[in-house]
């Protein structure tokens, strides 16, 4: 099966003249959990807006799905790509918890009885079925945040894009939300997570793509990319703490590649043998 | 926040921003009293020379001059059309353009392009800062003051916030693009919902802030770190603002010089 | 006298419908002394925020509903002093750096609180270069904040708290929203802060390295009542405790925790107590991992 999407050779240039991406090549698989990191200003916003359109290539192309971004209008990607922007509240705007959920997949001219289906399975989903009357408005900032992404599932997106999605959460929080969009990417979706999170991106991703200066400087599955301290620290980012702690220790020979206590903590264990 | 401010330190910079905001209008009085075509383009030459003499870039007055061109433009068209005076100058379509009419109506233009030359002025020579703190000083209310510079650090926040909910709800595939006007109208209503809830909880978490930082606390005079200071400078400016525009005034009223567009008596 | 003294709180916000109003704070009780840093955690909608604002006064003064007990900041009762009288006491930051700054310069911005305590202006440039050098922000002085970055923002914020003197500084999840370049420019702010031993400190936050980093005790709510009152070490050491209240154990401390499940007796929860515990007991006798 041909990939998702495909960047080759992305380049993009702000009017004013800043150049936010270099030549970006790379593709994402069908059923992927790609976490893409980098400091701020790095160009992973930048290239998270050309998956759905928002943004044009200025050399290079990008298809979704098949279909090249610069012939198609962004109303037609947004049937694809769901993107959940980093503050709910530029999304929100219905008089109801409902209505939100709705308004996706109405406006996608979804018939009414499968919207309603829709709806009630991410309520259900998210906990948001004592809120379904609600204005989202007045809703406490974490199930905001909650409404928005369930108004984006709503849509069944072939590819969910989320923009630092943890913002606000508490640690459950975080956790029920990375589940729920777990379980959509065992149902057949494919997920691209913006995050400086670099723990919860070792947890949840299934590969990494590390953007430094508006280029791809690294690529692969997060035991690699998160455990060069060499290569995170050249592209300006901290390493996670456990991959901090083995660099600090080389006389132990510890493998570098572990961030996981489990993991690590199991590694160690023997050597207090005495 | 400052659109038309250029810093500098000539003159008109340095000079108190009370009097410039007591002199505008005083030049503006002489212009509103004035019709003739040429004191009032001398003045209006006075004004931009002075100005790029301040150190103002040309570009910053080309702009001025391109905000006010529309209407600068249309008086003298349409004045003669509306008054006829004096010998008449051509006659197309059955109208006729008279010639004082026409110097009339290029009067009028050149006083609106003085007026806003005025205007601009100020605002092209003093910091919002400094205006805001003149107005207090001249007795406007404090609070008055700080809603005009809160105001203006919303007006660049909520272009940010529209563009951003602008893209946010395009995300969703809402379409602003097709059907007639009526509808993408309606189309544009989930885009100012949202940017105004965003504003307004923005606006919430201010004002708790500012609470917080003592705003609103009775029984305490309030001072300012920025201050302006009234010099000697200042006086000669006014004295000889003040004697120009008298003279000026003085002659129109009692001679009625400058009230014909074209003739000086 | 202490700083914070909180006895028997309850507040319920005014209800949205004619429903049975929820109290967001209940039966807390608090006391906070000079020098201490309190950090407070607790899962979403325990408490926290109201509680931040309960410590400046704009609960009830700003938010009305129902206020039942005591809280007294700097011996001032906050029932009979309004936000405005206790910003002589309190200084707030809080979550969003974006919405807390309106001035046309960082210096307005940091000299608007001391403008409103009616200083002399000799006095406001001094305690605006002062609040301005200890949070580095001196040579952004007649910038335009909204240029800024996120740290840069927030700690503009933070430098108009501190303008004020405060005796307590409250900062409601003062780095949420900042990325981890603008978080460790905040976490030096609060390193400086720390040294400084006449203001009491009490920060939200979620953020178990900055508990570990900075607080000498830890408050944690739940449904609007203190859960755990103590030294931040013996909750940080409890993964399964702290993700129950909301806070993400820190990778270091499961570390340890994976240890001692294993009989080792490790109780780490930084970087440099890890690193120094494993130097210490492994490293020292000359113990490597098999290749």
């Amino acid at each position: 099966m041909p990939p998702l999407v495909v960047v080759e050779e992305l380049h993009h240039s702000f009017p004013d003249g800043w150049d936010a991406l270099s030549g970006v090549s790379l593709s994402i698989e069908r059923g992927e959990f790609l976490a893409l990191i980098g400091p701020n200003g790095s160009g992973k916003t930048t290239l998270a807006k050309h998956l759905n359109g928002l943004l044009k290539p200025s050399h290079g192309r990008v298809l979704v799905a098949g279909m090249d971004t610069r012939e198609v209008p962004v109303s037609t990607l947004a049937r694809h790509v769901g993107y959940v922007f980093q503050n709910p509240d530029h999304q929100i705007f219905s008089p109801t918890v409902g209505e939100e959920l709705a308004f996706g997949p109405r406006e996608q001219g979804v018939p009414a009885e499968e919207v309603q289906e829709r709806v009630a399975r991410e309520l259900e989903a998210f906990g948001l079925a004592p809120y379904a009357q609600v204005p989202p408005a007045v809703l406490p900032p974490s199930l905001r945040r909650k409404v928005a992404v369930a108004s984006v599932l709503t849509t069944c997106p072939e590819l969910l894009i989320l923009d630092e999605p943890t913002v606000g959460l508490d640690a459950l929080e975080q956790e029920e939300l990375l589940q729920r969009v777990a379980a959509y990417r065992d149902a057949g979706g494919t997920v691209l997570l913006i995050s400086h999170d670099l723990e919860l991106v070792g947890r949840w991703a299934s590969r990494c793509a590390l953007l430094s200066a508006g280029r791809l400087v690294a690529l692969g599955a997060p035991e690699e990319v998160l455990a060069d301290v060499e290569g995170l620290l050249a592209a300006g980012m901290r390493p996670p703490a456990l991959v901090q702690l083995s660099a600090l220790l080389p006389e132990l020979g510890l493998p570098k590649r572990l961030f996981c206590p489990e993991e690590l903590g199991l590694l160690l264990a023997p050597l207090f043998g005495s | 926040m400052d659109a038309l401010y250029v810093p500098g330190g000539s003159l008109l910079h340095r000079a108190d921003p009370r009097l410039k905001l007591l002199a505008a209008p005083l030049w503006a009085a002489v212009l509103l009293s004035y019709n003739n075509l040429w004191v009032m383009s001398a003045i209006v030459a006075a004004l931009v020379l002075l100005y790029l003499a301040c150190g103002i870039p040309a570009g910053t007055l080309k702009l001025v001059a391109r905000l006010v061109a529309p209407v600068a433009i249309l008086i003298p068209l349409l004045w003669p059309l509306f008054y006829r005076s004096g010998p008449v100058l051509f006659a197309p379509f059955g109208l006729s353009i008279t010639a004082w009419a026409l110097a009339q109506g290029l009067a009028a233009s050149v006083r609106i392009v003085g007026l806003a030359y005025l205007g601009a002025g100020v605002l092209m020579t003093t910091s919002m800062r400094a205006l805001l703190r003149a107005l207090v000083e001249l007795r406007l209310p404090y609070e008055a003051a700080l809603a005009v510079t809160i105001a203006l650090s919303y007006i660049p926040r909520l272009q940010r916030i529209y563009e951003q909910v602008t893209e946010a709800q395009l995300a969703r595939g809402l379409d602003l693009s097709s059907g007639g006007f009526r509808r993408r109208a309606q189309r544009r209503v989930p885009i100012l919902v949202a940017t105004l809830v965003t504003a307004l909880r923005s606006a919430d978490v201010l004002a708790r802030a500012l609470e917080c930082r003592g705003f609103g606390r009775k029984g305490v005079r309030r001072t300012s770190l920025f201050q302006i200071r009234w010099q000697r400078l200042d006086t000669v400016l006014a004295l000889a603002t003040a004697a120009a525009c008298a003279a000026l005034l003085f002659l129109r009223a009692r001679y009625g010089f400058g009230a014909h567009p074209l003739f000086l008596h | 006298m202490p700083v914070v003294l909180i006895e028997d709180l309850y507040y319920a916000y005014p209800p949205l419908v004619a429903r049975q109003e929820r109290p967001a704070l209940q039966r807390l009780n608090l006391r906070v002394e000079q020098g201490e840093f309190v950090a407070v955690a607790g899962r979403s909608g325990a408490g926290k925020s109201t509680l931040c604002l309960a410590l400046c006064g704009v609960v009830p003064h700003s938010t009305g509903g129902t206020f039942g007990g005591r809280v007294v900041v700097c011996g001032h009762d906050t029932r009979r002093h309004g936000p405005a009288e206790l910003s002589a006491f309190v200084g707030v930051v809080f979550q969003d750096p974006e919405s807390q700054l309106f001035a046309p310069t960082v210096e307005d911005e940091v000299a608007f609180g001391l403008e409103c305590q009616g200083l002399p202006p000799n006095v406001i440039a001094e305690r605006v270069s002062w609040a301005l050098s200890k949070v580095g922000l001196s040579e952004h002085r007649l910038r335009n904040p909204s240029y800024l970055s996120g740290g840069q923002k927030q700690r503009v914020a933070i430098a108009a708290a501190i303008a004020l003197q405060p005796r307590l500084l409250v900062l409601d999840e003062p780095t949420a929203s900042l990325d981890p370049v603008g978080t460790q420019e905040v976490v030096q702010v609060l390193a400086s802060l720390r040294a400084d031993q006449d203001t009491a400190v009490v920060m939200v936050t979620q953020e178990a390295e900055l508990i570990a980093e900075f607080a000498n005790r830890l408050v944690i709510l739940s449904e609007g009542q203190v859960v755990y009152d103590g030294p931040p070490e013996d909750a940080l050491l409890e993964p399964e405790f702290l993700w129950q209240h909301g806070v993400r154990p820190p990778a270091i401390g499961q570390l340890a925790a994976a240890l001692r499940r294993r009989g080792i007796p490790a109780r780490f929860v930084t970087l440099a107590q890890a690193s120094q515990f494993l130097r210490l007991h492994l490293a020292a006798e000359g113990k490597a991992c098999p290749l």
